[in-house]
């Protein structure tokens, strides 16, 4: 035998291993959003309290937006107790379907974004990530905005060259449908959000509500707030702010920066009961899923949305349940594969 | 394409070869560079919808990376006894640096590739010596495009696109005219420049009310051409002996 033929052979077939490389599929981790739209109340006894809520989870791998997987065994309720009442509360999922969202018409809304004080190490030291992703969710719904829909932008905060009305500084004097007229003002917005201040988020909201109910020219009236302070002026109450918004019927939808926001608790019933919808950004995803929720804020806002509808039936070893009984809380779910736990806030009462 | 250059190639050639005493064609090369780009608005919106911070708030200077050495190019040289005409084809990638507030994005770049024709007049100031310095302005005809990625840049002309936000950084005018002006020296078949270059046309393909625009570009760079035609290393050497002979 050649060994010297051999030792050719081996060698070139060892280079060629060398250089030919596999082709490894690298697919982009999915994004995820969370969106509940409704919760509304069905039937209750004293010790019983049947609600439902309607949510979109939406991912995106899936081609309408609504996740594809099915998530009807990873959707519970933790049971707690502790509250006056001292009772043990327990939850079942009765049933999930999906079903479509009620036709709202063009929307007119108002985006109110918070450049009260934000720090980096908020949202898990993504603090600046976040503001970047608020500011290019407004201009994504912005550019996609429907045919007969129209918005507006204001922004609240204090000590910030770019807010010089207080308590809200509204950019511009009517409604648009111009996604270009915000380009600048937006990335100024962006650029001088880590301004320290004071929040003024109820003063805020009565303003833009006033001045909605003045100029929002399409019935659907939607105020879109971005949240991640909590309010420490006051000056008005929360129940005259949902009054308000009811009386004006403006929907008031939230996105909720993490589930241990100080207003946690008000700012899901304002958006609950004005008939908003309430986005919860969650810290694991840093914000990254507020563009890709924007693509499809005008289908939500617009309605005939494809989303899903669960029957939850609350239990209490006590007769607690009676009119005017409200309560808050939040839907645990995994997804992706159990790799993602997430929450659905929701708020729900007994008329 | 490839039949057309080499054509080209030869033509160039055998000019020199006949207009040798007057002619040089040799290769060029920009190792270093320093760009920048002004705007007139501070923040540049891409087609993602994500805004990058532009403008007097933040520097834009381009730095020169190692991407100098993928700038090269041909040229040929008309040479009178004080004066001289060349002419330049090469291909060009500048850097200019961005920023936007976060964490993750601090800097990013943006890389401007192009297909640039240098069309240059120049005084030799002493022509007897052998170190000979020179003065030299004239107009850059650039055919170019925004990328996105370094490494991937030189290729784009064949086709390959890499994402969206160069369909929004076409919007540069894909034919710019420069002005140049700039100095050096010729030593044997090396040429050494230090030219500094601005915008003479308009840099906009279209205007935005809302979008920043382009304003003006800069360029300040080291050129380096090395000869290949003629006999000057012939030259260098017999001069080396002639020296050392005088020596002796």
């Amino acid at each position: 035998m050649n060994w010297k033929i051999v030792n050719i052979v081996v060698v070139i077939l060892l280079i060629i291993n060398l250089f030919s490389c596999k082709k490894v599929e690298v697919k982009p981790a999915p994004i995820f959003a969370n969106v509940t739209l409704s919760a509304e109340y069905i039937s209750h006894s004293s010790q019983d309290l049947k609600f439902k809520v309607r949510f979109l989870i939406l991912d995106s791998r899936a081609k309408d937006g609504l996740i594809e997987d099915d998530i009807s065994t990873g959707l519970y309720i933790s049971p707690y107790t502790g509250d006056s009442s001292g009772a043990y509360y327990t939850y079942t999922l009765n049933s999930i379907k999906k079903v479509s969202t009620a036709i709202l018409g063009n929307s007119s809304t108002a985006i109110m974004l918070d450049e009260s004080e934000i720090e980096e190490d908020n949202f898990n030291n993504q603090g600046a990530e976040y503001v970047l992703s608020q500011e290019t969710a407004c201009r994504i719904y912005f550019k996609n905005i429907a045919n007969g829909s129209n918005f507006i932008l204001s922004a609240y905060g204090s000590d910030n060259q770019l807010l010089p009305y207080q308590p809200l500084t509204i950019y511009g004097d009517n409604f648009t449908n111009n996604a270009l007229i915000y380009d600048q003002t937006l990335a100024e917005l962006r650029r001088y959000s880590n301004f320290s201040g004071n929040t003024p988020f109820l003063l805020a909201t009565d303003s833009l509500l006033e001045f909605m109910n003045l100029k929002a020219p399409n019935e659907n009236k939607n105020l879109i707030a971005f949240p991640h302070s909590e309010d420490n002026v006051g000056g008005k109450d929360w129940a005259t702010i949902i009054n308000k918004a009811l009386d004006y019927n403006i929907h008031c939808n939230i996105i909720l920066t993490y589930q241990s926001s100080p207003n946690f608790y008000e700012l899901i019933q304002l958006a609950s009961v004005t008939g908003g919808f309430i986005f919860y950004v969650e810290n694991n995803q840093n914000g990254r899923n507020i563009p890709f929720f924007a693509e499809h804020l005008n289908d939500i806002l617009q309605g005939n949305i494809l989303c899903y509808e669960t029957e939850w039936a609350k239990h209490s070893d006590k007769p607690v349940f009676e009119s005017n009984y409200y309560e808050g809380g939040y839907i645990e779910l995994y997804i992706d594969n159990q790799r993602l736990y997430t929450y659905l806030p929701y708020y729900v009462g007994i008329p | 394409m490839k039949k057309l250059l080499i054509f080209i190639l030869f033509a160039l050639l055998w000019t020199t070869h006949i207009y040798s005493q007057n002619i040089d064609i040799g290769f060029t090369l920009t190792p270093l560079s320093v760009n920048q780009l002004e705007f007139d608005k501070p923040s540049i919106i891409l087609n993602d919808y994500y805004s990058y911070d532009i403008g007097e708030k933040s520097v834009s200077f381009g730095y020169p990376t190692l991407l100098g050495l993928f700038n090269s190019g041909l040229y040929a040289r008309y040479n009178k006894r004080s004066w001289f005409l060349k002419l330049e084809a090469n291909y060009q990638t500048k850097t200019f640096r961005y920023t936007r507030k976060s964490e993750q994005f601090k800097k990013l770049f943006f890389y401007y590739s192009c297909l640039e024709i240098p069309v240059l007049a120049g005084i030799k100031l002493n022509p007897e010596k052998i170190v000979c310095y020179k003065i030299q302005t004239g107009i850059n005809f650039e055919i170019g495009k925004f990328n996105h990625n370094s490494f991937i840049s030189p290729f784009q002309f064949f086709g390959l696109h890499i994402n969206m936000n160069e369909e929004m950084l076409e919007k540069i005018s894909p034919v710019i005219y420069y002005y140049h002006l700039g100095f050096g020296f010729d030593y044997y078949g090396v040429s050494f420049d230090l030219r500094g270059e601005k915008n003479l046309s308009n840099l906009n393909n279209t205007k935005n009310e809302y979008n920043a625009n382009f304003t003006n570009s800069y360029m300040l760079r080291l050129g380096i051409s090395f000869k290949i035609s003629g006999r000057h290393w012939d030259k260098f050497k017999k001069n080396k002996l002639e020296l050392k002979k005088v020596e002796i």
